[in-house]
């Protein structure tokens, strides 16, 4: 990992717009909204379920203590769905698209050309990396925000390759947004991804093997190092979907794991990514 | 002597222009949306209420703009912002290390930024303010005033938390109260009707009840206890804020409910009190009108008023007797229903209440509401915080 770099201090853009309407991206949307920006959610066919979807989970935190039904009303209202991915007029694109896209650098290269010069494009990197994607782009930044969006306190935040215009502006996105920067450098799936996929895929492997069972594999995981949650609980919170397209493009030594199939059949909430 | 007296919030600031020498302001106005589109100004002047629009990028921008319509030739009551003796800065947590008005210097500035963690929602902003009146208006003095400064006089017996001692010594974990500026103004005022203003054994408990609230027992003077703790949320039921809750429960909510502290934090602050027991409303105004027909707004009610009166008569023991009782804060001085409620559970202290002042005691009056034969005078006294602010920033300036 390096040092992260200084850079020119960056206002955090009013207007943002957000590509995709998976569940990372509509987390994203409503935490920004929350945080005052005004969203411009870009998804490419109907927005009703995704409307729908972000309803209902700003239900569930209301019912959670997490914000307050007026707070979800006036964040709602600051959303605008749109049913295709098109040119807004925003400070900072933040894209979830090009690393699910079999040529992201193709998607890459057509969020520059679609929206003004003035915006900073940041993408979202899962398990790719950003020479992969974007490389090179002199107003492209790279992230990788760890679900559930909301949720997690921390993002990555690439440090080097990228414009110091793009990092700078998504810095003070990311503070707005009341989260902690991991600076990291381009390697695909650092940080948190990578040893989460390690430890999945050793309870997986445990339990296949018939030594203990996926939930008390889980559950003894959970307990002995401490965490919030076990790491197969959290694939049923991500969507065993997400996490293996992660294997996927991670590649070599993150193969998908047999046992994650069974999880996707068993625990399937959402088409476009898990419970979070 | 023209005193500028500045509340900076997070995104707003609420500011005075006041003679200390007299309570109405010359001038008084609210920024909003400060850093966020659509900011604007309601400025009052000469009892019109104006409405400015400006995008306004962060507080200094703010002040600059404030101090552009203090002195502007059709809006202003001022032709130079020189004019301006001081600024007087409201400031929620001054912790242990300031108790008293203090003239801003570098070093002061320092110490300010140590209390942010006591109250890291308020202060902060506060900080800004003063930081952007220095910067515009860096020859005149800056004096900040503690909400928490009158409650410096409480004893230690009472201010501490009986949990480990080397907590209160390591973070200073003890009750350090709030209001402390509005209970100071209705006690001394008060105080001075009843001509004991210098009566070193002048008891009075002052209730201030708005959406936040806070009961304060005041003897000679001098704060003795107070409602509120280390932070606002102790005490008395509140507009959403649960005040005193076994702090047990929390954690067993907490385990059922796999919360974490921001979820909590939430919980205690922004879904409970008057708006989680009545699940209809967090305004006392809303609550009066539906408790002939909603249960749970009348409990609502009941609840809050006998959270009042238990500490009433706690304060009372303490004080050893009660000479006056005021009620002030939006609610203590528009709702003569809580105020009935409360006094009518006290005529064992010689209380009585004058049921018709009572009833006149709405519209942010000051009036006696106690009965001519009552043992203890009642009052609804409207509060004034910008002026203590405007007072002791003109007392700082002047010792200089």
């Amino acid at each position: 990992m390096s040092a992260a770099r200084s850079v020119p201090t960056s206002k955090a853009p009013d207007v943002i717009a957000v590509v995709d309407g998976g569940t990372a991206a509509r987390e994203l949307a409503s935490l920004a909204a929350l945080k005052g920006m005004k969203v411009h959610l870009l998804c490419d066919g109907d927005t009703g379920p995704v409307e729908e979807s972000i309803r209902a989970s700003l239900d569930a935190k209301v019912a959670r203590w997490t914000i307050s039904a007026a707070e979800a009303k006036s964040l709602l209202a600051r959303i605008a769905f749109h049913d295709a991915v098109e040119a807004v007029d925003a400070g900072l694109v933040v894209d979830f698209r090009a690393c699910t896209e079999k040529d992201g650098a193709a998607w890459c290269a057509r969020l520059d050309s679609l929206f003004p010069s003035s915006a900073v494009i940041a993408v979202q990197l899962g398990g790719r990396s950003f020479a992969e994607l974007a490389g090179g782009g002199d107003r492209f930044a790279a992230v990788r925000f760890f679900p559930p969006v909301w949720d997690v306190k921390t993002v990555e935040v690439l440090s080097n390759g990228v414009s110091d215009a793009g990092r700078g502006t998504v810095l003070a996105f990311a503070a707005k947004l009341g989260k902690r920067v991991v600076p990291v450098s381009d390697v695909p799936g650092a940080v948190a991804l990578r040893p989460y996929l390690a430890l999945l895929d050793a309870c997986l492997e445990v339990a296949a093997s018939g030594a203990v069972s996926l939930d008390e594999a889980d559950a003894a995981v959970k307990e002995a190092l401490r965490m919030k949650v076990g790491p197969v609980e959290l694939a049923r919170i991500i969507g065993p979907d997400v996490v293996k397209r992660w294997c996927e493009s991670l590649g070599d030594g993150f193969g998908v794991h047999p046992l994650l199939d069974e999880l996707e059949r068993g625990g399937k909430d959402d088409e476009r990514g898990g419970k979070a | 002597m023209k005193i500028l007296v500045v509340n900076a919030g997070s995104s707003s600031i609420k500011y005075q222009l006041l003679d200390p020498d007299d309570s109405g302001p010359l001038a008084k106005g609210t920024l909003e949306k400060i850093g966020q589109p659509g900011s604007f100004l309601t400025h009052t002047v000469r009892g019109e209420k104006h409405r400015l629009e400006r995008d306004v990028l962060d507080h200094s921008a703010g002040i600059e703009w404030v101090l552009q319509v203090l002195a502007d030739p059709e809006l202003g009551v001022i032709r130079d912002v020189r004019e301006i003796d001081a600024v007087g800065h409201r400031m929620v947590h001054g912790g242990e290390k300031f108790y008293k008005p203090t003239l801003v210097t570098p070093e002061v500035m320092d110490v300010l930024v140590e209390c942010i963690p006591l109250a890291p929602l308020h202060n902060p902003h506060n900080i800004k303010g003063i930081e952007a009146c220095r910067r515009i208006l860096p020859d005149t003095p800056q004096v900040v005033v503690f909400d928490t400064a009158f409650h410096a006089t409480i004893p230690k017996h009472a201010y501490l938390y009986a949990l480990p001692y080397d907590l209160y010594e390591k973070h200073r974990f003890r009750r350090y109260g709030f209001h402390g500026t509005s209970h100071y103004y209705v006690s001394r005022e008060v105080a001075k009707h009843m001509g004991r203003e210098d009566d070193p054994d002048f008891r009075v408990i002052t209730c201030h009840l708005g959406n936040g609230g806070s009961i304060t027992a005041v003897k000679g003077g001098k704060s003795i206890d107070t409602s509120m703790g280390y932070t606002p949320v102790e005490g008395l039921i509140m507009g959403t804020r649960c005040g005193d809750v076994d702090p047990y429960l929390f954690i067993q909510i907490m385990e059922i409910y796999d919360l974490d502290t921001r979820q909590v934090s939430n919980l205690m602050n922004k879904f409970s009190g008057l708006l989680g027991i009545s699940g209809v409303s967090n305004d006392m105004r809303t609550l009066e009108e539906l408790m002939d027909t909603d249960e749970r707004a009348r409990l609502a009610i009941e609840m809050f008023c006998y959270r009042v009166l238990k500490y009433v008569g706690a304060y009372t023991a303490a004080l050893g007797g009660l000479d006056a009782l005021v009620f002030t804060g939006g609610i203590g001085t528009n709702s003569p229903l809580v105020r009935r409620i409360v006094c009518s559970n006290l005529g064992y202290l010689g209380l009585k209440l004058d049921e018709e002042a009572n009833e006149r005691g709405v519209g942010n009056k000051t009036l006696r509401i106690s009965a001519p034969d009552s043992k203890v005078e009642v009052w609804a006294y409207l509060t004034n915080e910008e002026l203590v602010i405007a007072q002791q920033a003109a007392e700082v300036v002047a010792s200089l």
